[in-house]
């Protein structure tokens, strides 16, 4: 590889692979540290100095499953929000971007400014407004008001992401599906969205993704009845005691679904990124 | 045969923001008409030609197409189709989706659809394309895709956008054929986008010049060549164009730069302001005529132009066979006196 000859390339490709696997490294410790403690048990956890040779066992698994302090009920809870705000965003964020990147709407820049700007508001400072905002609704600990929550999060950004998928497509491309007798909305199913299911596919692993990691509003706004999974951690957590064992073989259990999406979307997911990142921004 | 429409635009003005594109063009083609529209970059044809097809609006006239008025209908409604410059096949499409397209979106069923999409596919020689994706497809192929897509539902108008300009030198030449023998088969009107005057010549029954979002002329291609009517035109037309100087008349003469050029026998009366257009192949090298000092000679192969100094003036004078004349020499040219065509300096228009 790229020990054998050292010209010029295979020096760069050396430095990038070394850079890349210390990046790596960082990223994966924690990951691989819970890996080690959920196959321990709660005794050999405590143990100091750390054992590094130890009996593997699967009991916390089991526990985070099947216990009494199971994870599977906050597993569905996230699933449905997660599934739901993903499916509503692509269906609102799809027609709303193309307006955005296509029709000649008065005030365009400015609502493209405006959907933008929400994103940079620090989610700290929107927990207190949106407590309220709920709980004068009565949804608080709601899936639909976790819902709407993620939602707002979720759509702006879509669109964002969606317009500059959609302005990379030729205009003429449309032009010519008129003049075949296309309508707008023809258009856009068999023209346009074909062509974008790049950006949808990025736009569904990012919004899954994000809401079903989301602590915060979750911590907040729910609870009780609804529960996502990222709650579900501090099951493991009291005020006597920390089951650090099983919190980690919990913790595990949460990534499965999202380490399976990011490996269906994997390709789609690269491409999204290092197209946002040439085009720098996107938007005009 | 289906018989192509007639088209009339009436008084079309379009803006951009406040540059004016179009001004006041008016227009008639002829059913069945090959129709070319030719004008440099930005003179306003390829908008004309997407008036036409609907794709944007105009600010002021009227389009009527067989004598209905269709100046504001969606382009879908129109039944043209059109061939743009950069084809716009889909490409998440097979060939022969790209095809059928336009006929799913018309209703027609899937038997039918085979079947056209055949024909149309046969005609141009691309049935053995029809499986693939346009991006697995060599630029004249893809053309033939979009001629395909343009001809299989049998529109009123086909419009074609500089269909020739992303093609070799000489495929260029082999599908202008085609594309002349597919109009004369298909029997419909067709309206012609393009920069090059030789593709305009050999391709249409009639041209209309674009300039500076003006339609300056309309004729056959003959007429137009023969009979310039303005200055603009007459700086356009031809390759190379005609020379154009400042003359003057003086008792029946034509004078420039102090040199007598023709005698004219009357009709003219004494004036200065005048230019004088004259094509290369109608100055000749002779014994007894002006002065000129060659200032450079372009081989052409079977001919050569000769690009002359005629005091501070350069002229072109085309000559058909290979010269040894060298740069710097001086020769004697004279002007063929029946060639000659004069403007108005302020006017531009012919005298």
């Amino acid at each position: 590889m790229s020990f054998i000859k050292f010209n010029k390339k295979n020096y760069r490709n050396f430095i990038i692979t070394f850079v890349a696997t210390f990046i790596l490294l960082i990223w994966i410790l924690p990951l691989i540290w819970s890996v080690f403690v959920s196959l321990k048990s709660e005794i050999e956890v405590l143990a100091y100095p750390p054992n590094i040779f130890f009996e593997p066992v699967l009991d916390n698994f089991k526990a985070a499953i099947f216990g009494s302090l199971s994870i599977i009920s906050e597993l569905i809870d996230s699933f449905i929000i997660a599934t739901i705000t993903t499916t509503l965003t692509l269906i609102l964020s799809i027609p709303a971007a193309y307006s955005l990147a296509r029709l000649n709407l008065f005030g365009k820049k400015k609502i493209g400014f405006y959907v933008l700007a929400t994103q940079m508001i620090p989610p700290m400072g929107l927990v207190i407004p949106y407590y309220l905002i709920l709980g004068k609704f009565g949804w608080l600990d709601t899936y639909h008001g976790m819902i709407i929550v993620y939602m707002t999060f979720s759509l702006p950004f879509a669109i964002w992401l969606m317009v500059s998928f959609m302005e990379d497509i030729p205009r003429e491309m449309e032009e010519a599906a008129f003049l075949d007798k296309a309508s707008r909305i023809k258009t856009l199913l068999y023209i346009i969205i074909p062509q974008v299911k790049g950006g949808i596919a990025v736009t569904t692993i990012f919004t899954f993704m994000n809401s079903w990691n989301e602590f915060l509003f979750a911590v907040q706004l729910s609870g009780n009845k609804v529960r996502p999974v990222t709650i579900a951690m501090y099951n493991f957590v009291s005020v006597e005691q920390t089951l650090w064992a099983k919190l980690c073989a919990a913790a595990l259990i949460a990534m499965v679904p999202v380490i399976i999406i990011g490996l269906i979307g994997n390709n789609h997911i690269v491409k999204g990124l290092t197209l946002g990142a040439v085009k720098g921004g996107g938007r005009k | 045969m289906d018989k192509g429409i007639k088209i009339e635009l009436k008084n079309i003005s379009k803006n951009y923001g406040k540059t004016k594109v179009l001004n006041d063009v008016n227009l008639t083609i002829n059913p069945n008409e090959f129709f070319a529209f030719l004008g440099p970059s930005g003179s306003g044809k390829t908008t004309t030609l997407r008036i036409l097809a609907g794709l944007e609006d105009v600010e002021d006239g009227q389009i009527l197409f067989d004598s209905k008025d269709i100046t504001h209908s969606s382009p879908g409604s129109r039944d043209v189709a059109m061939v743009f410059q950069s084809y716009a096949l889909y490409p998440h499409m097979s060939v022969f989706e790209n095809i059928a397209f336009p006929l799913k979106m018309d209703g027609i069923k899937k038997n039918k659809i085979n079947e056209l999409v055949t024909h149309a596919s046969l005609r141009v020689k691309i049935e053995h394309l029809l499986k693939r994706k346009p991006g697995q497809l060599s630029g004249g192929q893809q053309q033939r895709v979009a001629l395909a897509r343009a001809i299989v539902r049998k529109p009123k108008l086909f419009l074609l956008d500089e269909p020739l300009s992303n093609l070799d030198a000489k495929l260029r030449l082999e599908t202008r054929v085609e594309l002349k023998n597919l109009h004369k088969n298909l029997n419909v009107t067709t309206v012609y986008v393009t920069h090059d005057q030789e593709e305009a010549m050999t391709l249409a029954n009639r041209i209309g010049i674009f300039l500076k979002g003006k339609l300056m002329q309309v004729g056959t291609p003959k007429e137009i060549f023969d009979n310039p009517l303005s200055l603009d035109v007459a700086g356009f037309i031809g390759n190379p164009p005609m020379n154009l100087l400042e003359a003057e008349i003086k008792s029946k003469n034509l004078i420039i730069e102090g040199n007598l050029i023709a005698n004219f026998k009357s009709k003219y009366e004494n004036r200065k302001n005048v230019i004088v257009g004259i094509r290369p192949n109608d100055i000749s090298i002779s014994n007894n005529g002006i002065k000129a000092k060659i200032y450079l000679v372009e081989q052409l192969g079977d001919s050569s132009i000769l690009n002359l100094l005629l005091k501070e003036k350069i002229i072109k004078c085309k000559v058909n066979e290979n010269t040894n004349l060298q740069e710097g020499e001086e020769i004697e040219i004279s002007f063929n006196s029946e060639k000659i065509y004069l403007f108005d300096k302020n006017t531009g228009l012919k005298i």
